[in-house]
């Protein structure tokens, strides 16, 4: 189900696209009447789709044109049995997690469009591999302007340093663990978190400068999860666009939580189990799904703060990680049972410490780092900009030369 | 009006990083001593081996991670005394398949099949390695000495050596030096049923040799490639190409992989005799461990040195040769992450 790299010839971290496709076509773009920029879009996604999509691309076309013939209470049958297919056949389905959902919404917000609209917001090249999935109600072409296109380049610069910097270097610390150990374990699983925090936030953030490059305003996909305070909170903050999306798609259709406690429990238990089979038809997938679905029912229903509080909201969504870092159910009953010292498994060994000890200011950094200390350079002054951006965009550029990168985690689902 | 200029500088950038990359003249990473990929649709890595400044922007990683307090960089470990190390991914299962395919060899074959594997730095190198550092390598090695088959243990004898403070390692290479296969060639006489002679003439050949962890880790080693000298009456024949060499082909000192100096160099097949002699002829497989042994086995056997890498004819025809026995000797590493010794299997 993965981002077939050996079939597809472009990304939007590649550096043909980065240094050659963006500059030429944004300036291109700029320079456009309004009314040929929806039409300029769709070549430009359909491209864009053909070079990163390979083998997926007649699948992903097909169900484009499926989606906006078919509007209407057919997109739902579409949505849910396209999905079905694509997984149950292992058809090559790069981007289809991120498609689907779109026409889904674009077919219940009502919004006519045409064909070229149409096809902007549901294909729009920078959200193709992994989002973030935007409310067509807020998907508009506007103007590219000089400032948005400078924020853009700031944004791709953060996203490329989150990606080539910390990500691919914290799945490296991740793999360095050994996981034998309770503390091990432990430690193998932060690393996994933030990676992939780093992984996903910086795809969003290169997607997001993308998009402001060319006038298009995507919603943030995420607003530093890991300070949350409670698993509703973190999940309004960690992929923030799938949250909005069954929030309108699914929880309010089913009575959301205005028509008493148990419409509450059941719509909660619908978004939890589309968004468990969201990400893939696994057993842990469904668990991890059941576990959030369990946690969130008891803070809406049972809890009169609606908050769990800032460190069991982390230690459950640590645990809730599990079922990620592991492929099967097997492993990551194993894996639980390494955490909390299970059976015979030691609570550390001498080995435990090396990786430990040089790992950890990089740990560290990175948790300072996905913390909302750094807000501020979500949206920094220009001087901060013109010193910062060369300096990520160097620091980013070393690491990719040094160890390569791997695919986005989330273009796999 | 800034932002403006702005996004024109970076822009421009972006096309000139670009356009340096693709028009580039590299036709050679000598730091990493490879060729730079061809060009790919679907690989990047076309443009980043060709980015402008790619060394200096390596050793900026390289300085930031190290700074970070890691210790490592691109899978290369710092050690004491200028040592480095390069961990390789091994699997007990891998190795438990080279050793099967070894041991239906050794069950066909009507000679005597020994093993010898050598261990890397973090097996040998004990007191050199970082404080807690535990490489984990126990169960590879629990593996082969419970795998059944005549095995020599070079792992003590290298490593008191080594723990001496004898030079057997290069400090920047994975290879043992000379002077560490003059060791093991110690250690397999009993075995292979020679003694052992001392009388070399040992000659520092070259002084700045930086070998494949040096070249990761984008350092220079000075490391020193000594060769053990006694007889050079030797003919040293590439079979794949025809190819006859001399034991010691000093010209390689000067080319961009030093190592080849010694015979073998990534060869599939290659023969060592002494003409006019009869000897006994020793099968030797091995991977490039086995190119600094060779000189010293060739005093007392004519060798036939397959690196099962790189061949591909039979080794059941070739084993029919006439040989007094069969030496594998390769190292942990190999065995470990990469299934190699299938053609072994007749």
């Amino acid at each position: 189900m993965s981002m077939q790299k050996g079939s597809a010839y472009l990304s939007l971290i590649s550096p043909l696209f980065l240094c050659g496709c963006l500059p030429v076509t944004a300036a291109f773009y700029r320079h456009l009447p309004r009314t040929a920029r929806p039409y300029a879009i769709t070549v430009l996604n359909l491209l864009f789709l053909w070079a990163a999509l390979g083998k997926a691309f007649p699948i992903y076309l097909a169900f484009l044109l499926l989606g906006w013939l078919f509007p209407g209470k057919w997109a739902a049958f579409i949505w849910i049995g396209g999905f079905c297919v694509v997984r149950v056949l292992r058809l090559p389905s790069a981007g289809m997690a991120f498609l689907l959902p779109r026409i889904l919404w674009q077919s219940r917000s009502g919004k006519p469009r045409s064909m070229a609209e149409a096809f902007a917001y549901l294909a729009f090249f920078p959200t193709v591999e992994c989002g973030p999935i935007t409310d067509p109600a807020a998907f508009a072409l506007a103007d590219p302007t000089a400032l948005a296109s400078r924020r853009g380049i700031w944004r791709i610069s953060v996203g490329l340093f989150k990606k080539f910097f910390f990500a691919d270097g914290l799945y490296r610390t991740y793999l360095l663990f050994g996981g034998e150990t309770t503390l091990s374990a432990w430690a193998k699983l932060c690393a996994f978190a933030l990676y992939l925090y780093f992984d996903f936030s910086g795809y969003s953030d290169i997607a997001l400068g993308t998009g402001a490059i060319f006038g298009v305003e995507l919603p943030e996909n995420f607003d530093f999860p890991y300070a949350a305070r409670s698993v509703g909170e973190f999940f309004r903050r960690w992929h923030a666009s799938l949250g909005r999306f069954f929030f309108h798609c699914v929880y309010l259709p089913l009575g959301g939580s205005k028509r008493g406690k148990m419409r509450t429990w059941t719509a909660l238990f619908a978004v939890w189990l589309c968004t468990a089979l969201w990400h893939g038809f696994s057993v842990n997938y469904l668990l991890w799904g059941g576990m959030f679905f369990l946690l969130s029912g008891v803070e809406k229903c049972l809890l009169p703060s609606r908050r769990i509080g800032w460190l069991p909201t982390v230690f459950f969504v640590l645990l809730g990680w599990v079922f990620f870092c592991t492929p099967t159910f097997s492993e990551a009953v194993g894996f639980f049972a390494r955490l909390f010292a299970a059976g015979d498994t030691l609570l550390y060994t001498r080995a435990d410490f090396y990786p430990l000890g040089t790992q950890l200011p990089f740990l560290l950094l990175a948790a300072f780092l996905s913390s909302p200390a750094v807000r501020p350079l979500r949206d920094p002054p220009f001087a901060i900009v013109a010193i910062g951006t060369p300096l990520l965009l160097t620091l980013a550029l070393a690491a990719l030369l040094a160890g390569g990168h791997r695919p986005f985690l989330y273009a796999s689902y | 009006m800034k932002d403006r200029i702005f996004c024109r500088f970076f822009a421009a950038l972006a096309l000139l990083w670009l356009a340096g990359a693709i028009f580039s003249p590299v036709t050679f990473l000598a730091d990493e001593n490879r060729a730079p990929a061809a060009f790919s649709m679907a690989s990047d890595a076309f443009f980043t081996d060709r980015a402008p400044a790619r060394t200096a922007l390596l050793r900026l990683c390289r300085n930031v991670e190290l700074a970070l307090g890691k210790n490592e960089f691109a899978g290369t470990v710092r050690l004491a005394d200028g040592y480095l190390y390069t961990k390789e991914i091994t699997s007990t299962i891998t190795l438990d398949k080279n050793l099967a395919s070894l041991r239906a060899f050794a069950a066909e074959a009507d000679f005597p099949v020994y093993t010898a594997v050598v261990g890397n730095k973090a097996d040998i190198l004990l007191q050199r390695l970082p404080q807690g550092y535990e490489p984990c390598r126990r169960p590879l090695w629990r593996a082969l000495s419970e795998s059944g088959l005549s095995s020599v243990n070079l792992l003590a004898p290298l490593r008191e050596v080594g723990c001496s403070g004898k030079y057997i390692f290069y400090r920047g290479d994975h290879h043992l030096t000379s002077l560490g296969a003059y060791y093991v060639y110690r250690a397999l006489g009993e075995s292979l049923g020679y003694t052992p002679h001392t009388d070399f003439t040992v000659r520092v050949v070259k002084s700045d040799f930086a070998g494949s962890d040096a070249r990761r880790m984008l350092t220079g080693t000075n490391d020193q490639i000594a060769l053990f000298r006694y007889d050079d009456s030797f003919r040293v024949e590439n079979k794949d190409t025809g190819e006859v060499r001399e034991l010691y082909d000093l010209a390689a000192l000067d080319s961009t992989d030093p190592y080849a100096v010694f015979p073998v160099a990534d060869a599939g097949w290659v023969e060592i005799t002494r003409p006019g002699e009869t000897r006994p002829k020793l099968l030797v497989i091995c991977d490039s461990f086995g190119d600094s042994l060779a000189p010293f086995l060739a005093r007392h056997f004519d060798l036939t040195l397959l690196d099962p890498r790189y061949f591909h004819g039979s080794v059941k025809e070739l084993s029919e040769g006439g040989y007094a026995a069969a030496l594998c000797y390769m190292g942990m590493d190999t065995l470990a992450s990469r299934e190699v010794l299938y053609p072994l299997r007749f």
